[in-house]
Formats: structure tokens, sequence, C-alpha cells
């Protein structure tokens, strides 16, 4: 019998860092974590899960990535954050709309893409584990970071340089 | 990209990435969540869970309720159908029939002992074999030579 409390505590830390390093909006990341441990308890009534830390990586990268799709372009109160002193309010305004934009980016990546590149920059899993996580081959693991790299890169080349301008 | 390999296997994914985006990525990184709602969720968690157990025992109770719904269900229409049934088969023994009187003649024209009727016979018979024959001749001869004024209708000869 699993004992779920030993699980929220072991891995609750991990859901919700992840969730908040894609989503960044308290009440998304809320939702997100909350959705990602409901499907890891109906998967588990299915079949017995064995890595339960791959599994609740992959469930929480691919549902935030499709709550930034969903998501309405809105202000919300969440995105107002206290000032790090040592951070100029321009600053902090451009490195967090860098930020959204990676995030968004990285969204609209297709599926495969997208987690991996998470799982591998944010997480910084290796790829042995991104494709047991993901259930994908190590070579298919490495083709879609790759992928997602060169894209990413090319659309924040063209960022920086409008920036500059 | 041999530079990129080497990174690879030192385990350090974000020296691959270009500088404007490893700037980025390493923001986000960096971030972690305040810890007050680290908890919060966390809370929330752990009380969805317990929400979900106890329903999960409430689809057995609802196996066994739908199974004795269906039940009922079937007791139910098995129970009308036989009522159903009774109310047909007691309707049909007491609807009275209406006779059609261009088939059945009038009463009084049918106990009368002159038609050939299956009552005059059935009387007949039951009184004597020789009842009978009187029955049968009495009925030919009115066939053949009808008196004037007869009320018998089995004439062979148009009436006037």
């Amino acid at each position: 019998m699993t004992d779920w409390e030993a699980l929220i505590d072991e891995h609750g830390p991990l859901v919700v860092r992840i969730s908040w390093r894609l989503l960044g909006h308290a009440s998304d990341v809320e939702d997100n974590v909350q959705e990602v441990f409901l499907d890891a308890y109906r998967l588990h009534m299915r079949e017995p899960i064995r890595h339960w830390r791959g599994l609740l990586r992959r469930l929480a990268t691919i549902g935030a990535l499709a709550r930034i799709r969903r998501r309405r372009d809105e202000a919300r109160l969440d995105d107002i954050k206290p000032l790090d002193q040592s951070e100029l309010p321009e600053e902090f305004a451009s490195r967090r709309e860098l930020e959204n934009r990676l995030r968004a980016a990285v969204a609209a990546l297709p599926n495969r893409e997208g987690a991996s590149f998470c799982l591998r920059y944010f997480e910084n899993m290796e790829l042995a584990e991104i494709a047991q996580s993901l259930g994908i081959t190590y070579s298919a693991a490495a083709t879609a970071i790759c992928r997602a790299r060169a894209k990413l890169q090319r659309v924040f080349a063209e960022t920086v340089v409008e920036d500059a301008r | 990209m041999k530079s990129q390999e080497a990174n690879q296997r030192d385990g350090r994914p974000l020296s691959e990435l270009s500088p404007e985006l490893r700037r980025v990525v390493g923001g986000i990184v960096q971030e972690t969540p305040p810890e007050g709602l680290m908890q919060r969720i966390l809370e929330g968690v752990r009380r969805q869970k317990a929400t979900e157990a106890s329903e999960q025992r409430r689809p057995l109770e609802r196996r066994r309720q739908r199974r004795s719904m269906s039940w009922s269900f079937s007791g139910a229409t098995a129970i009308a159908v036989a009522v159903c049934a009774l109310a047909s088969f007691a309707v049909s023994l007491f609807i009275l029939r209406v006779p059609n009187h261009a088939v059945v003649p009038q009463m009084q024209v049918a106990v009368s002992q002159d038609l050939p009727t299956v009552w005059a016979y059935h009387k007949a018979i039951g009184e004597s074999p020789e009842a009978i024959d009187q029955l049968l001749a009495r009925h030919a001869r009115q066939i053949l030579r009808p008196e004037p004024n007869a009320t018998y209708p089995y004439s062979l000869h148009p009436m006037p």
C-alpha cells in the first residue's frame, strides 16, 4: 500500500519547484501540483508505479507546459513581487519579460521537445533519465533536446538583437 | 560541438546553451517558490488525497446501488407486464359482445321451433331421435311450401 503522505513529503517540493519555474504564478502552480498528484494517483490505481520521481517530473513538466498554452495573456496580482534590492526596476522588468518569453516559447514547442528541454536545463537531468521519464529512447531524447535548443537559441538571438535596437 | 559533448559528460547542461539563452534559463532556475506557498500547496494536496481516497470507496457503493436499482427496475417491469396481461384478460372476459343484427336473428325468431336453428336441433336431440326426424320433416315442408304471413325468413320463394 502506497504511503501518500510520505510521497507528498518526499516529492512534493520537487513538483512545486518544477511548476514554479515554468508557470511563475502561485495559483497556476497550485492547480498544476494538485493535478499532477491526482493524475499520479489515478495512474497508480491502474498499475503500480515503480519510479515515482520520474513520473512526477514528467507530469509536472507536461502539465505546466499545457497550462502555459491555455493561459490567456492577462496581468495577475501574482506578477507583482517585491523588488530585489540588488536589482534595478528596469532590469527586473526586462528579466521578467525575457523569462516569460522563454516560457511561452518552450510551451510552443512540440510536446516532446518542450518537455525534454525543461527536464534537461531546468532540472539538470541526464539524457538517460529524461528518456526514462518521458518513455522514449535515448536517441529520441537527445534529438528532441538538440532541436529545442536550436529553435530557442534562434528565437532568443533575434530577441536580443531587437532589444538592442 | 566537441565542447558541448564534453560539457554534457561533465553534467553541466547550461553550458550547452548560447549566452543569451543561458542567462534567461539561469534566471528561471535560480527562482525558488516562497516557503509559505510551498507549504500551503502541499497541505492542499494532502487534503485532496484524503478526499480522493474516501471517494474511491463510493464507487463500490454506487455499483451496489446500480445493481439493486436494475433489479428493482426489472421487477417493476415484470409486474407492469403481468398487470397489463391480467387487465386485458379480465376485460376480454367481461366485455359485452354487441350482436350484429344482420347475422343473428331476433330472439323471438331464434327460439321458435319453426326455424332450423342450432337451438331447435339441440332441444330435439335432447328429447328423442323421433323428435329430430319430425323437426327435419317440418322444416323441409316449410321451405318447399311456406304459409302466408309466416315470419319464417328462410324461404326459397321470394317474399311478396
